[in-house]
């Protein structure tokens, strides 16, 4: 179960952090949270995020107007990923409303960089990914971090 | 001479010639579509396993692992004469089914279209903070030692992690599991029989006047990014369901997807051996944790 108390006074109207954008790759992601960042070992823009959601082309990395998701194969896209919850897993998943492939980031685990999951069939693993879910409980999918 | 030439020049020609149809023949087989064995009707999420499955812990054996894991760190933050303690995990919540195909279910479809099913909410759980040291101790992420005592590699918690892998054979890493995952599901999309099943649901779709490429288009369609589904989304979805019923699509998908992850798996026979065994072997040394902890 994550704290929602200790939580709300810093969740914006949307349910997202305000951090700025300007160096907020470099503030630790904070406990309870998921933090999405555009380039490998959590560098480059962030998204600080409490809730589950459930298409990354409609959410933007704090203080930016860039897309967690801009289409297949952008180098905008989430490159490394981090779950601050101490108690949920989160699943990551290939399409929007938390359906398609999945995987699961464990509870205080890491993802440094989806890009070097390289597919021989073209692609990186970061190129789809488009939705987030904590608790989930329909992934089956493989456990990182 | 010339004839002894001509003779080597052919020898070699044929040589390279078998060489050939050998190569040949071998990316044949190993591009060939697997076969698939028997298609089972999918009616709900739940009826969606697949061989990798058995290759990740159950929900019941992650609390153990976890709540292990939980013990271990806290003799840790212990040893560094912390007062806080990571609390015991939650039970990990049961599985509802698979939602790696999309909408199933024409229940689910007619209340909520494509949103996601509504989880249950969080409820405020009261506990105590760790102050900046102890999760620093915890997770490991600051100074080497603290009070002239080292700090283990990522903390107190990747040194209860580390413990629990001891005696587990190195076998397939996580991002291989992953890219495995993933490059089947997009084999098994592309395969001809998968392709044939989208494309009588595309012509259903049509038929009914929704026109989409492929379940996926449907499935992130913007306009359903709303707070709550529209009149139009559900009638899409509903059609969307009963077209993948009438054409078998997820019933296809399943059973040559299938195919692919048993291929997968048994040309890495040795690796995915390794894994279950490690799997074991994790769940043992968790066990005894939570037994003498």
């Amino acid at each position: 179960m994550r704290k929602i108390a200790s939580v709300l006074a810093a969740v914006g109207v949307a349910g997202v952090s305000l951090v700025a954008a300007e160096g907020a790759a470099n503030a630790a992601c904070r406990a309870d949270y998921a933090c999405m960042y555009s380039a490998s070992n959590y560098t480059g823009l962030k998204r600080e995020d409490f809730s589950s959601r459930t298409n990354w082309g409609q959410i933007t990395y704090n203080g930016s107007s860039v897309a967690l998701y801009r289409g297949d194969g952008s180098q905008l896209n989430v490159s490394s990923m981090q779950n601050r919850d101490p108690n949920s897993y989160i699943a990551v998943y290939y399409n929007s409303g938390h359906r398609g492939a999945c995987f699961r980031i464990r509870p205080n685990g890491n993802v440094p960089n989806f890009q070097t999951i390289r597919l021989s069939i073209g692609g990186d693993a970061n190129d789809r990914m488009n939705s987030h879910k904590f608790n989930p409980t329909n992934c089956t999918g493989t456990i990182y971090g | 001479m010339k004839r002894v030439h001509a003779i080597w020049l052919i020898t070699a020609a044929v040589v390279a010639a078998a060489g050939t149809i050998t190569l040949v023949d071998r990316n044949q087989v190993a591009a060939a579509p697997p076969a698939v064995g028997e298609v089972r009707p999918v009616h709900a999420a739940k009826d969606i396993t697949l061989p990798l499955d058995r290759y990740q812990h159950s929900p019941a054996d992650l609390t153990t692992i976890d709540r292990a894991t939980a013990v271990l760190a806290r003799q840790c933050l212990n040893d560094f004469g912390q007062t806080w303690a990571p609390p015991d995990p939650p039970p990990v919540p049961a599985s509802t089914g698979s939602s790696r195909y999309g909408l199933i279910e024409h229940d689910q479809v007619a209340k909520s279209g494509y949103h996601p099913p509504e989880s249950a909410p969080q409820q405020p759980e009261d506990r105590p903070e760790p102050t900046p040291e102890a999760m620093m101790i915890y997770t490991g992420k600051g100074t080497t030692s603290i009070g002239g005592k080292r700090i283990p590699d990522g903390g107190c918690l990747g040194k209860a992690r580390r413990e629990l892998e001891r005696g587990v054979p190195a076998t397939i890493p996580a991002t291989e599991l992953i890219r495995l995952d993933q490059e089947m599901f997009e084999r098994a999309q592309q395969d001809d029989r998968v392709q044939q099943a989208m494309a009588n649901w595309r012509k259903c779709m049509a038929d009914s006047g929704y026109n989409y490429t492929d379940v996926w288009a449907a499935n992130n369609d913007i306009r359903w990014d709303s707070e709550t589904p529209t009149q139009v989304e559900i009638d899409t979805a509903k059609t969307d369901v009963t077209c993948r019923q009438r054409t078998k699509l997820v019933d296809t998908w399943l059973a040559v997807e299938t195919a692919y992850q048993r291929r997968a798996i048994t040309e890495r026979a040795a690796q995915f051996d390794a894994l279950d065994r490690g799997m074991q072997v994790r769940l043992d040394n968790a066990t005894k944790v939570l037994a003498t902890g």
